[in-house]
């Protein structure tokens, strides 16, 4: 009862004249930098912090959610239309989404995006509502063991799932987390691997770093690539059908809640999030054969996931201090730099924030359903503007973006560096959500092991066997023997002989 | 970039950065001298524009001390 106080007052605030604007224009925003391929979700709130670090935070927040979810859906437009996923989260939405609109149901596919993605949304903010409160409660008996394997965890488990290498994705968490240690330590401030350069001091700062990362090495990317103007389908009615929705109700829903799952998994982003939830709804269908040939129902279950998965990112933001995804990360960044402090004692803090969260999501989702109805005919005339012209503004933007934060060039030089880096490292399979977690993460990780030692005299015991560290660390152990051929053949032997002997003695009985 | 804090203001060097980037990649794509002409036409629009508009958005409104 207590929480629907807040989320009324939360809403009431929110829903006013002012705000809605804001959303309105940030929403916007989103969907346009979303349907841009080459330009990703966290490059769009990396820009939009530093152009909102002068504003209240809550409105500033309110951009960035706003840009956040617009962006997710956005991309579906170019999925659709021009079979390439605005940002990675959409590439399942292309299988689908595209054969439909060379079938001629381009405006009945983005029907079904925008359908799914306000289903997908609005159930995530459902659960951003309901456990975000309850994980903050389980959060506060976390002591310094157990927050110091959530990063490892958070880390290693981002590794696995991002790309197809696991053991690539491993060495860019642990990149990150190296780079994290960079400047002054959090206790002690004594310089780390700063080399006598005074810049360093205070380490790489996070959104250069990921203006560079994803921003100036996609634009190296986008340009890398072959030209090629983009062929826009024609575009029939673009009101969703109630009939393709109420049919297709079961699978937004276990879209939903696989999205708002993978949300949750620290680092492992939206991309996922829609994979999974089109393979189950492919694995669950009727029409299994229509799968990739324009399935109405894999589209709804791509656009749903996604969707779900934005509010599950930002549980663990808000509860943990643990963004479950890149785009997240950036946000758990700006509330940072706004004064909010993510982690358990928010709900203790600032307990309102969590609502206000809740309340900007669903106004955001209002904002994607009211642009998703009414102005997509517009929007496609940005995918017009040819790549020459848009990328270099967005180059001029990623250097007054990393320059604008702190005001100094050394933040400009960071993201070209990076920038560099970033496009060197994917050429090569290297994907960079698990390097901006381990960021991210590195700071958690190294001031919870140093207070843990504090506190344990030393003895590394208590990190092994408090009950919560076993689990994680557990987990942690076997996800790395399960890449290796020779263990996971063993482990899975022995797994399906303990299934094997429990289901004999079942019988007997 | 090697010009940004050297003295040249930030506008121009924009300008200058994205009026070479644009009429560059044009040309390659571009045959004949009327579509070449064209392609320093938007080089230079854009350039001026977009560098104006991110100039006083920045100062004006983010209140970003440029270069």
């Amino acid at each position: 009862m207590e929480g629907l106080v807040s989320l009324a007052q939360s809403l009431g605030s929110f829903f006013q004249p002012w705000p809605i604007l804001l959303m309105l224009g940030a929403t916007l925003i989103g969907i346009l930098v979303g349907a841009i391929p080459g330009l990703s979700a966290t490059l769009g709130i990396a820009l939009l912090t530093t152009l909102t670090i002068k504003m209240p935070p809550n409105e500033a927040i309110l951009v960035l959610v706003s840009a956040y979810i617009g962006a997710i859906y956005g991309g579906s437009r170019t999925a659709i239309l021009l079979n390439i996923p605005g940002t990675a989260a959409n590439a399942a939405a292309c299988l689908d989404g595209y054969a439909l609109a060379r079938q001629g149901q381009a405006g009945r596919a983005m029907g079904i995006a925008t359908a799914g993605s306000v289903a997908g949304s609005l159930f995530g903010i459902l659960c951003l509502a309901l456990f975000t409160p309850v994980l903050g409660e389980v959060a506060l008996s976390f002591g310094a063991f157990e927050f110091f394997w959530l990063a490892v965890f958070g880390v290693m488990m981002s590794g696995q799932v991002t790309g197809e290498d696991a053991l690539k994705g491993w060495i860019m968490g642990f990149v990150g987390l190296f780079v994290a240690q960079i400047g002054q330590d959090g206790i002690h401030a004594h310089n780390r691997f700063t080399f006598g350069i005074a810049d360093l001091g205070g380490g790489f700062s996070l959104i250069p770093v990921l203006v560079g990362v994803f921003g100036f090495a996609e634009i190296l990317t986008v340009m890398k690539a072959k030209a090629s103007r983009p062929h826009v389908q024609t575009v029939d009615s673009v009101l969703p059908r109630i009939g393709d929705v109420l049919r297709y109700w079961k699978t937004m829903l276990r879209s939903g809640v696989i999205g708002v799952y993978v949300g949750i998994l620290p680092g492992v982003g939206e991309d996922m999030a829609a994979w999974s939830s089109y393979a189950a709804a492919r694995r669950a269908s009727k029409e299994r054969e229509k799968f990739g040939k324009g399935s109405v129902e894999g589209l709804m279950a791509a656009e749903t996931g996604d969707n779900a998965s934005i509010p599950g990112a930002i549980i663990p933001a808000l509860a943990l201090g643990i963004p479950g995804s890149a785009p997240a990360a950036v946000l758990l960044a700006a509330m940072i730099i706004h004064g909010v402090r993510p982690g358990p004692l928010l709900m203790v803090e600032q307990p309102q924030f969590v609502y206000d969260v809740v309340a900007m999501c669903l106004m955001a989702t209002i904002g994607i359903l009211f642009f998703g109805l009414f102005l997509i005919r517009p929007l496609l005339l940005v995918l017009r503007i040819p790549r020459n012209v848009i990328m270099p503004i967005i180059f001029v933007l990623c250097v007054v973006g990393a320059y604008a934060i702190a005001q100094r060039l050394f933040d400009v030089w960071t993201m070209l560096g990076f920038g560099i880096a970033g496009f060197l490292l994917r050429q090569f399979g290297y994907h960079m959500a698990p390097f901006v977690l381990g960021l991210v993460l590195g700071d958690i990780l190294d001031k919870s092991l140093r207070r843990g030692l504090v506190l344990s005299d030393g003895s590394l015991e208590p990190f092994f066997t408090r009950p919560i560290c076993l689990v994680l660390w557990l987990i942690i152990a076997l996800s790395v023997l399960m890449q290796i051929p020779p263990t996971r053949a063993a482990i899975r032997s022995g797994a399906g002989a303990l299934v094997r002997a429990v289901g004999l003695r079942g019988r007997k009985r | 970039m090697g010009t940004v804090g050297r003295g040249i203001p930030f506008w121009a060097g924009a300008a200058a950065f994205l009026f070479v980037y644009i009429l560059l990649f044009e040309l390659a794509e571009r045959r004949g001298k009327r579509a070449h002409a064209r392609a320093a036409l938007l080089a230079a629009a854009v350039g001026i524009g977009a560098s104006a508009v991110i100039t006083f958005v920045f100062q004006e409104f983010f209140l970003v001390r440029l270069p």
